[in-house]
């Protein structure tokens, strides 16, 4: 028999992604609310920093909640880092749409390497904060050219252009700028 | 795999960021598809983006969108498979303030009901299901979603949706009280199913969700009422509210006008003329109460 706590502590705590996604491959639809609520924000924030348009960035929203939906396998071996996957997925899915090209396929394999739970608002807080901290931190040209490449979804080649940079020169700001912001929150 | 062909640092970062063009595009993901170095590689590449992601400003998306994406997961709608034979048992929640009753055995618990239930008896009844499912705890995070989805639909009234946000209120609240009420320990012969009922109680807002099931017909002119027992000695019974059953034996009252701060014993229900008693007449058809 539980003890108390146990039980209080159990009514508290939120189901886990895979539990969800098992619920998905049911067929429950209620399972795919508690998915919206959980990361509607992080997709909605990504697409709308890409595509700096509300229904754009919503449609983008609604396809990728759709593909848990219609194939919560592919999701299976995300484990913990569904969250972090689907930030990834909503930058993705918003430059192909800015960039008006069909959704890459070569990207669905999951590989993220994350040990953080963005489904938890506490550590996705945290893990926020640390980010904008070390993003900061950034040497400017960095910063400019990792934003250019990210939000802005340039090609090294455009970047190339605008900025006058070697390609070199901008493949290492991007490569740069990441490491020293994974550190950064690391650390 | 041959490792002189791994894919270089660089293209790794262009490949994640999906910057390569196409053709260079296959290749790397042919290659990361067989060699484990460079998926690893990749792996950490992503992570990185996740954190760089985050620091987009976070907005919240526009309200529709959960009800746009809940009506496109209804219309798209799945062939669901068979449930597999060996099912695990979930863990089933006792009431936390009652130790009184054993709560209903998990076969008999039906958490389909509650979406065809809010189909066409609304969010009442579905608040009051909680109580019911609510023991378990799978289920409780079910009914909270489909509250959720309901309260949210019901925001084009501000009067019904605050009392939606009432009834959550009451859900969520860690000290409200639960209470199982069954056929009093003295009845003797049960019926065949015995009607079982269950109240969630917040004393300090008033707040109180009930449901009954396999309730007998009840006699023209007849009504169940259901009484608040005040832990306070020597104050009366309270009447919570009347209802009568449906056809297949189950009612509801759902966060009728009640005073606030009223500290709760236990909970009866008894049956009585229609329009309801001053005082419980007795017998007690059910009971509970806080041990
Ligand atoms: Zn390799």
């Amino acid at each position: 028999m539980n003890s108390g706590m146990d039980e209080a502590k159990a009514l508290v705590q939120p189901e886990p992604d895979g539990e969800l996604l098992t619920r998905v491959q049911r067929g429950d639809e209620r399972a795919m609310a508690v998915f919206f609520d959980r990361y509607s924000k992080i997709v909605y924030s990504v697409a709308l920093r890409v595509l700096r348009d509300s229904a754009s960035a919503e449609d983008v929203m609604q396809e990728i909640f759709m593909q848990i939906w219609r194939s919560p396998n592919s999701f299976a071996a995300s484990k913990g880092a569904l969250g972090g996957w689907l930030a990834v997925m909503a930058r993705n899915r918003s430059v192909d749409m800015l960039r008006r090209r069909r959704p890459s396929e070569l990207m669905e394999e999951l590989t993220l390497a994350t040990a953080c739970n963005l489904g938890d608002d506490a550590e996705r807080s945290l893990l926020v904060q640390r980010a904008q901290a070390a993003v900061k931190l950034l040497p400017m040209e960095q910063r400019k050219t990792l934003e250019m490449a990210f939000f802005d979804g340039l090609t090294h080649a455009e970047i190339t252009e605008m900025t006058g940079d070697s390609v070199g020169t901008v493949k290492n700001r991007m490569r740069s700028a990441l490491v020293t912001l994974r550190k950064g929150v690391q650390a | 795999m041959n490792e002189g062909n791994h894919v270089t640092a660089d293209n790794l970062y262009l490949f994640a960021l999906q910057l390569l063009p196409e053709a260079e595009m296959r290749n790397a993901a042919t290659h990361l598809k067989e060699c484990a170095v460079c998926r690893s590689q990749l792996g950490e590449i992503q992570g990185e983006m996740v954190i760089y992601a985050l620091t987009a400003e976070a907005r919240t998306p526009p309200s529709q969108a959960r009800e746009r994406l809940l009506r496109q997961v209804a219309e798209e709608k799945k062939e669901i498979p068979p449930e597999p034979v060996e099912e695990k048992r979930e863990p089933v929640l006792y009431p936390r303030n009652s130790k009184m009753y054993l709560i209903d055995t998990p076969e008999e618990r039906e958490p389909r009901r509650v979406a065809v239930l809010m189909a066409w008896l609304g969010w009442g009844v579905v608040a009051c299901l909680a109580v019911v499912t609510g023991m378990q705890v799978d289920q409780r995070q079910m009914v909270q979603q489909d509250m959720a989805v309901a309260t949210a639909q019901l925001s084009q009234s501000e009067q019904q949706n605050e009392r939606a946000q009432e009834v959550l209120e009451t859900l969520h609240d860690p000290s409200a009280m639960q209470v199982a009420l069954r056929l009093p320990l003295s009845a003797s012969a049960p019926p065949k199913v015995d009607p079982e009922a269950h109240v969630i109680y917040l004393a300090r807002t008033g707040g109180l969700l009930f449901l009954a099931d396999h309730l007998d017909p009840l006699q023209s002119g007849k009504t169940y009422e259901l009484w608040l027992l005040p832990a306070q000695a020597g104050q009366p019974a309270l009447s919570v509210g009347l209802f009568k059953p449906d056809a297949n034996g189950n009612a509801s009252v759902v966060m009728p006008q009640l005073p606030r701060g009223v500290a709760a014993k236990g909970f009866g229900v008894t049956i009585e003329k229609d329009g309801g008693a001053g005082s419980p007449t007795p017998p007690i058809i059910l009971a509970g109460m806080q041990p």
